[in-house]
C-alpha cells in the first residue's frame, strides 16, 4: 500500500515537471514570436523616419551647394531656393519652416579657406503608425567646399 | 523496510533529475533572453552611421535636371529645373513632369560606376512590392530600368523583373512620401536600385 503511494507521488512529480517545462517553453516561444511580430510592425515607421531624415540632409546639401554656386548672400540664396523646393512633403518635418524663418546659420569659415558651414538645430521628422507617432530630433551640420560640393555631413556626436 | 528504502532512493533520483532539468531550463532561458537583449539596443553612433551610409546609392537622393510644366495664371509654362529624384517623383505624381522627360533624366544617371538603375513607383503600396512587381507592372505608376553595356545605355523594362533578385538580396531602397496637394493628402511609394548590376544581369 505504501509503495503504491510512493509510485503515485513520483508519477505526479514527473507530470508536474513536464507541465512546468511545457509552460516555460510555450511562454518563451510565445514571447519570441510576439516580439518578432511587433518588430515587423514598427520597422516600417522607423524606416520612414530614417528616410525622412536622409531626405532633409539630401535637400539641405543640394540647396546649400546651389546657394554657394550662385554666390553673394548665402543665407538669402538658401531661403529663396528652399522656398521653390517646398512641395508640402510631410516627412520634411520643420525643415522648410525653419528655413523660411531664417532659423539657421550658413557662413564661410573664418578659420579655414574655401569652407562653408550650414548649421540647423532642433530639426524633427515624424512617421505615423495608426494613432502612434514616431519622432526623431536631430541637428544638422554640413561642410561645403568653395564649389558647393559637400565635403562632410557631420554626425551629431562630432558637433 | 527494504521496500521503503527503495522507494526513498527512487524518489530522490526522480527529484534530483527534475531539479537538474529545471536548472538546465533556467540556464537556457537566461542564455536566450540575454541574447535577445543584446539585439534590442543599437548604440547611437551605429544608428547615426547607418543614416549617412544609407544615403549612398539611394536613387531618390540623386540630382537630375528635368522639364517641369506648371499652370501659372491659367497659362501652361515650362521650366527646366535641377532637383532631387524624390521631388521629381512628386512632380510626376502631380502630372507636372512628363514620363519620357523623367526617363531621359534618369538615363543620365547611369554610368560605369552605377551600371544598373531601376525604379518602381506607385501611389498605392500594394502595387510596388518588388517581390510581386512583375504581376503589378500593368498598374499605373512609373517604372523604369536601365543598364549600361559597351558604353551604351539601354532601356530594358524586362530588367524590372530582376527586381525580385535585388529585393531578396536586400538591395532595394524603399520610400514612402506623403505630400499635400491643394489640401489633399497624397502618397507615393517607391522601390529603387542604383549601383552595380548583380551577376547574371545584362552587362555582367
Amino acid at each position: 500500500m505504501n509503495n503504491k503511494r510512493g509510485d503515485l507521488a513520483t508519477v505526479i512529480l514527473v507530470f508536474v515537471v513536464l507541465v512546468a517545462i511545457g509552460t516555460i517553453l510555450f511562454g518563451f516561444l510565445g514571447f519570441d514570436s510576439s516580439m518578432k511580430k511587433r518588430m515587423q510592425e514598427i520597422n516600417k515607421p522607423v524606416r520612414e523616419v530614417v528616410f525622412n531624415q536622409q531626405y532633409i540632409i539630401a535637400q539641405a546639401s543640394f540647396i546649400g551647394g546651389e546657394s554657394i554656386r550662385i554666390g553673394g548672400d548665402l543665407k538669402k540664396n538658401f531661403v529663396e531656393l528652399a522656398g521653390k523646393k517646398d512641395l508640402g512633403i510631410e516627412g520634411a518635418g520643420n525643415f522648410f519652416r525653419k528655413t523660411r524663418e531664417g532659423d539657421f546659420q550658413f557662413d564661410i569659415s573664418e578659420r579655414e579657406q574655401n569652407s562653408y558651414y550650414l548649421e540647423m538645430s532642433d530639426l524633427f521628422v515624424i512617421s505615423r503608425l495608426g494613432i502612434n507617432e514616431f519622432e526623431r530630433n536631430f541637428d544638422l551640420k554640413i561642410e561645403f567646399d568653395g564649389l558647393g560640393n559637400v565635403r562632410k555631413v557631420y554626425k551629431e556626436k562630432d558637433f | 523496510m527494504r521496500l521503503d528504502k527503495k522507494a526513498q532512493v527512487g524518489k530522490f533520483l526522480t527529484g534530483f533529475l527534475a531539479f537538474l532539468l529545471i536548472i538546465a531550463l533556467i540556464a537556457i532561458f537566461i542564455a536566450l533572453s540575454s541574447g535577445l537583449a543584446k539585439t534590442k539596443g543599437a548604440d547611437k553612433t551605429e544608428s547615426a552611421g547607418l543614416i549617412y551610409s544609407g544615403m549612398q546609392n539611394n536613387l531618390l537622393f540623386e540630382q537630375i535636371e528635368v522639364e517641369i510644366s506648371e499652370k501659372i495664371n491659367g497659362k501652361l509654362e515650362f521650366r527646366k529645373e535641377k532637383l532631387l529624384v524624390a521631388d521629381a517623383l512628386v512632380y510626376y505624381e502631380l502630372g507636372k513632369i512628363d514620363q519620357l522627360a523623367l526617363q531621359n533624366a534618369l538615363k543620365g544617371l547611369v554610368d560605369e560606376q552605377n551600371s544598373c538603375l531601376g525604379i518602381i513607383e506607385n501611389s498605392m503600396e500594394k502595387n510596388i512590392q518588388a517581390e510581386t512587381g512583375i504581376a503589378n507592372l500593368a498598374n499605373p505608376g512609373f517604372k523604369i530600368a536601365y543598364y549600361s553595356a559597351d558604353n551604351k545605355i539601354e532601356f530594358e523594362e524586362s530588367l524590372i523583373k530582376a527586381f525580385e533578385k535585388y529585393a531578396h538580396a536586400g538591395l532595394l531602397s524603399k520610400a514612402h512620401i506623403r505630400f499635400l496637394n491643394n489640401g489633399e493628402i497624397k502618397d507615393l511609394y517607391a522601390e529603387s536600385y542604383y549601383g552595380h548590376c548583380l551577376m547574371g544581369d545584362k552587362n555582367e
